[in-house]
C-alpha cells in the first residue's frame, strides 16, 4: 500500500486497487517508526469494514 | 476594510479533480507572478478569495452557491476586499450569477485564467505551463491528459462548460509527469472528461495505449491508474499495456452511467448493456485481477421498474470491485431535459440505495 496520511496515531494508505477520495482506505494502527507518508509499505490486512480495511505492518 | 500593502490570495475549489488541477495551475501562475496566493488556507487572512466553482449536478451547484455566499457575506462585513469566481457554475451561468450575486466583483470562464491574472496585474506566463503546485499530498498526482468533451451523452452539462474534447500532446503530458515525478509524486492519477477518447482529435487515432506506455517509461512512477474511461469505441490495446506495465495499476474507472439497454440508448451512450458485459469481460480476461470502479445514475426519465431490474442484475453479474450510484439530476440545456423529470425524488433514492446494498454484497 502508499501511505497518504498519518491520523490521529494510525497511518492512513491505499492499495493499487483504491483511487484517492472514492475508494476504500486500509488503515493501519502503527507505532513504528518505519512508515512514512508517501512511502510504500507491506501491510497484513487483518480486518475489513463496510468501507475500509484495517492492517499491521510487515516489516 | 482590512488595510493591506499587498494582496493576498486564497483559492478555493469546489467538484472534481479536474478542477483541482485547474486551481494548481492557478495557484502556479499567481506564484509565478509573485504574488502571495494559498489553496484553501486555514488561516483567515487573505484579502483576495476566488472561488473555483463545479456547475455539474444539483448538490454540487448547491454547494459551490453556498460558498460564493458566504465570501460574498465575508466581503460585506469587511472581512476581504474582493472575491472571484470561476469554474464550471460561473461558465455556465454567468449571467445568472452576476444579477443574483452583486457582492462578486468579477466571473470568469473555465478557459479565461488569462483574464483572471489580469486583475492581479500579473500575465499568463508561458513558461508555466506543464508545472503545478500540487494541493494534494506531493505523493500522488492528478494528470488532466485532454480536456473537454465530445460525447453527446443526454444527462451531461460538461460539454456546456468544458467544451469540444482537445487531447493534450504526449510530449506535454510526459514533460508534465516528469515535472511531477521530480517534485516528489509516485502515483500519477490520469484524468479527462472520456480518457478513452485520447488522441482521436490531434492524432487522428485513439492514442491512450501509446501514451500509457510513455508514461510507464518516465523514470519513478511507481503507480499509473487511469479513470473516466469511456465504454464506446474503447481502446482494446491499452489492456496489454496494462497487463504488462508493472506500474500501470491493476484498476480501471469506468463510468457505465446504466445496465439497461433501453436507458443507455436514451442515454445516447452509444453501447447496449450485451456490449457492456462483454467489454468487463474482456478486461477481466486481458487484465487478470484487474479493479473495476463504476459509476451509475439511478432514476433517469422514463426509467420503469423492468429497467431498474435489469439494471440491479448488470450490478449483481458484473460484479464491480468499487462502485458509486448518483441520483439523476435533470439539467437545463441538456437533450435528457427535454423530456419529464418523472422517476420521484424518493423512488430515485430508493433505487440508488438498493444498488448500494446489492453492491455491498460483492465488495
Amino acid at each position: 500500500m502508499l501511505i497518504d496520511r498519518k491520523e490521529s496515531g494510525n497511518f492512513i494508505g491505499r492499495t493499487e486497487y483504491d483511487s484517492p477520495e472514492v475508494d476504500n482506505e486500509v488503515i493501519v494502527t502503527s507505532d513504528t517508526n518505519h512508515l512514512r507518508i508517501g512511502d510504500f509499505a507491506n501491510v497484513k490486512i487483518t480486518d475489513a469494514t463496510e468501507f475500509d480495511l484495517h492492517g499491521v505492518p510487515i516489516l | 476594510m482590512k488595510t493591506k500593502q499587498k494582496d493576498k490570495v486564497n483559492i478555493v475549489t469546489l467538484g472534481c479533480s479536474k478542477n483541482l488541477v485547474d486551481s494548481e495551475v492557478m495557484l502556479t501562475q499567481l506564484k509565478g507572478n509573485q504574488i502571495d496566493a494559498t489553496h484553501e488556507s486555514k488561516k483567515d487572512d487573505a484579502n483576495v478569495v476566488i472561488v473555483n466553482t463545479c456547475g455539474f449536478i444539483d448538490n454540487a451547484k448547491q454547494e459551490s452557491i453556498d460558498t460564493i455566499l458566504r465570501y460574498a457575506d465575508a466581503k460585506e462585513e469587511g472581512m476581504i476586499d474582493k472575491l472571484y469566481v470561476t469554474g464550471c457554475l460561473s461558465q455556465r451561468y454567468r449571467d445568472d450569477l452576476e444579477g443574483e450575486i452583486p457582492q462578486v466583483d468579477a466571473f470568469f470562464g473555465t478557459m479565461e485564467l488569462p483574464l483572471l491574472l489580469k486583475k492581479f496585474k500579473a500575465d499568463y506566463k508561458n513558461e508555466l505551463v506543464g508545472e503545478r503546485i500540487l494541493t494534494t499530498s506531493n505523493h500522488y498526482a492528478y494528470l488532466k491528459i485532454s480536456e473537454g468533451c465530445d460525447r453527446p451523452c443526454s444527462f451531461c452539462a460538461i460539454p456546456l462548460m468544458r467544451g469540444k474534447h482537445v487531447s493534450k500532446p504526449i510530449e506535454q503530458i510526459e514533460a508534465e509527469a516528469r515535472n511531477l515525478v521530480k517534485n516528489g509524486a509516485k502515483e500519477l492519477l490520469l484524468i479527462a472528461q472520456d480518457s478513452t477518447y485520447y488522441g482521436l482529435d490531434i492524432y487522428k487515432k485513439r492514442n491512450l495505449a501509446e501514451l500509457l506506455q510513455r508514461l510507464s517509461d518516465v523514470e519513478g512512477i511507481d503507480w499509473i491508474r487511469l479513470h473516466y474511461a469511456f465504454p464506446t469505441g474503447f481502446p482494446l490495446d491499452i489492456l496489454d499495456v496494462m497487463r504488462e506495465r508493472e506500474n500501470i495499476c491493476n484498476y480501471l474507472d469506468m463510468p457505465l452511467q446504466h445496465g439497461s439497454t433501453v436507458i443507455l440508448k436514451h442515454m445516447r451512450r452509444g453501447t447496449t448493456r450485451e456490449k457492456q458485459e462483454e467489454l468487463i469481460q474482456t478486461i477481466r480476461e486481458k487484465v487478470p485481477g484487474i479493479a473495476l470502479r463504476t459509476t451509475l445514475i439511478a432514476g433517469y426519465p422514463g426509467e420503469t421498474e423492468a429497467d431498474f431490474e435489469e439494471m440491479r442484475g448488470f450490478v449483481e453479474r458484473s460484479r464491480f470491485e468499487r462502485l458509486g450510484v448518483f441520483t439523476y439530476s435533470h439539467e437545463e440545456n441538456t437533450h435528457a431535459h427535454n423530456f419529464e423529470d418523472n422517476v420521484p425524488e424518493e423512488v430515485k433514492q430508493e433505487r440508488a440505495n438498493e444498488i448500494m446494498a446489492v453492491q455491498e454484497q460483492i465488495s
